[in-house]
């Protein structure tokens, strides 16, 4: 018992400073930019523990991305904390009821997220102002960033089922 | 499913949620003023932001110039061929606007002086080891030029052409020793031939002997052709006295004069192909104004003595 809650929380520990070392490349400037397009890697890991940790780890640490998400943006603070909290909630109970965790639902999840997440974003903070041109920054912004953060999905799908199963590992190692 | 909702994580979720949207409305009421939560999360991560955008800034900087290598050659190919042809319209520009000069001195010269008729032209080379400032010029007698036409550019006398090619001609200037030009002094009237000196022409100077010793020409004085010859006409400015001397055999004066025209640095010339009185020669004294090698000695001749005597008589 005392060995699992170690290794819990040797496990937990660690993905949150994965999770921070992860937000501080997604915000350095030109780092991994594609035409000018940069990914929010934190929306396909969270969304990766979601599928790998179930509902509960998934919305604890879908929250701690989206506040993450929040430090280097302009939303107000707690508003990607929330949607990604809610997202990543749904996405593990998605798991556990309804599609089987692989990369295709991988993909399929944090399209949905990023998607949702952008809309949202891009609603609050261009569409209800009735600024001109706001088409452009949807199509040049909020939906190339939506398609490159889902394009790397299944390596953090990926990445998050092999940590699953190496803590798992430990965990059985130490039970036995 | 429902078992989740009633669930105690559900609660704790349901709580966490609570939290964001509380996070949200304390942002938007204090209206930029970070919440507590944000500060702290804020100074957990700024390190390891520092960290990476410092690791990051170095790597890119050195990936940038292998990645950005053939950019950078295709730009400085760009960049080469812009300059070239910025070039060629520069040397079309100069040459342009060279000739504009030129041809405003044409026309300024030819207002003056109705009866020259001008051949334009270009100093093509100078002759490196000559001391007298000879030069070649890019018209011959396919232009009409002819040996013993005077050279005149808008300041004043230049020079005469020595030889003539089909599409070139050598041009002496008024400072070799072998060119001797019959002058006055514009305000005195005073006559005598300008003549170059090899130590004269080391400082872009030439003479003008055979000055009367009773002769008023003073310092600023200016020389002008005497037209007596027929080779040169009448009254092209030659230059200014700068000194006045004493010959050594003390019978007659002469003062250094320096010429108008920038012999040393001259770039457009005018030929003068034809003027009123070209060739009219008075008497065979006054074949002064010749070329080297027909009066090679003509300074020190007899026929130069007395060809000078016929040009003081024959005041201008």
């Amino acid at each position: 018992m005392r060995n699992k809650i170690v290794v819990l929380t040797v496990k937990y520990s660690l993905m949150t400073l994965m999770l921070i070392l992860l937000y501080a490349l997604q915000t350095t400037p030109s780092l991994f930019a594609l035409w000018g397009v940069r990914p929010v890697l934190l929306i396909p890991a969270a969304v990766a523990i979601a599928m790998t940790e179930g509902e509960f780890a998934g919305g604890v640490f879908g929250a701690f991305c989206g506040l993450l998400c929040d430090l280097g943006s302009q939303t107000l603070f707690g508003f990607n904390g929330l949607i990604l909290l809610l997202c990543c909630t749904g996405v593990g109970l998605l798991t556990i009821y309804l599609m089987r965790p692989s990369w295709r639902s991988a993909l399929l999840y944090t399209a949905a997220v990023a998607l949702l997440r952008g809309l949202i974003d891009f609603f609050f903070s261009y569409g209800m102002w009735g600024y001109e041109g706001v088409s452009l920054i949807l199509l040049r912004e909020t939906l190339p960033v939506a398609a490159y953060t889902t394009a790397v999905a299944p390596l953090f799908y990926l990445g998050a089922r092999w940590y699953r199963a190496k803590a798992d590992l430990l965990l059985d190692d130490g039970q036995g | 499913m429902r078992d989740f909702f009633s669930s105690r994580k559900f609660k704790i979720l349901l709580a966490l949620a609570a939290l964001m949207l509380a996070f949200v409305i304390r942002a938007a009421w204090t209206d930029g003023l970070g919440t507590f939560g944000s500060q702290l999360l804020g100074a957990a991560v700024t390190p390891f932001q520092q960290l990476s955008s410092g690791i990051a800034g170095s790597a890119s900087s050195f990936l940038q110039k292998f990645v950005l290598a053939d950019q950078v050659s295709e730009e400085n190919e760009l960049l080469r061929e812009e300059i070239r042809q910025l070039n060629e319209k520069l040397v079309d520009y100069e040459a342009t606007k060279q000739q504009n000069q030129l041809y405003e001195k044409f026309l300024q010269i030819t207002d003056d002086r109705p009866d020259f008729e001008f051949v334009p032209s270009s100093v093509i080379g100078r002759d490196p080891d000559d001391r007298f400032y000879s030069f070649t010029i890019d018209k011959g007698s396919l232009a009409g030029v002819s040996p013993r036409d005077p050279v005149i550019d808008a300041d004043g006398l230049v020079g005469i052409v020595a030889e003539t090619g089909l599409t070139y001609s050598r041009v002496i200037t008024v400072l070799d020793a072998g060119l001797r030009v019959g002058a006055y002094v514009d305000r005195t009237r005073d006559v005598g031939m300008t003549s170059g000196t090899v130590e004269l022409a080391l400082s872009g100077q030439c003479k003008l002997g055979y000055l009367d010793r009773e002769s008023g020409a003073a310092v600023g004085d200016t020389i002008v052709t005497s037209g007596v010859g027929g080779i040169f006409p009448k009254d092209l400015i030659i230059g200014r006295i700068r000194e006045i001397k004493m010959e050594n055999h003390g019978i007659s004066l002469y003062a250094v004069v320096e010429p108008m025209a920038d012999i040393e640095n001259v770039k457009d010339v005018f030929i003068i192909t034809g003027f009123e009185g070209q060739g009219d020669v008075a008497s065979s004294g006054d074949y002064l104004e010749t070329l080297e090698g027909e009066v090679s000695s003509g300074a020190e001749s007899p026929e130069g003595e007395s060809a000078l005597e016929d040009g003081q008589e024959s005041q201008p």
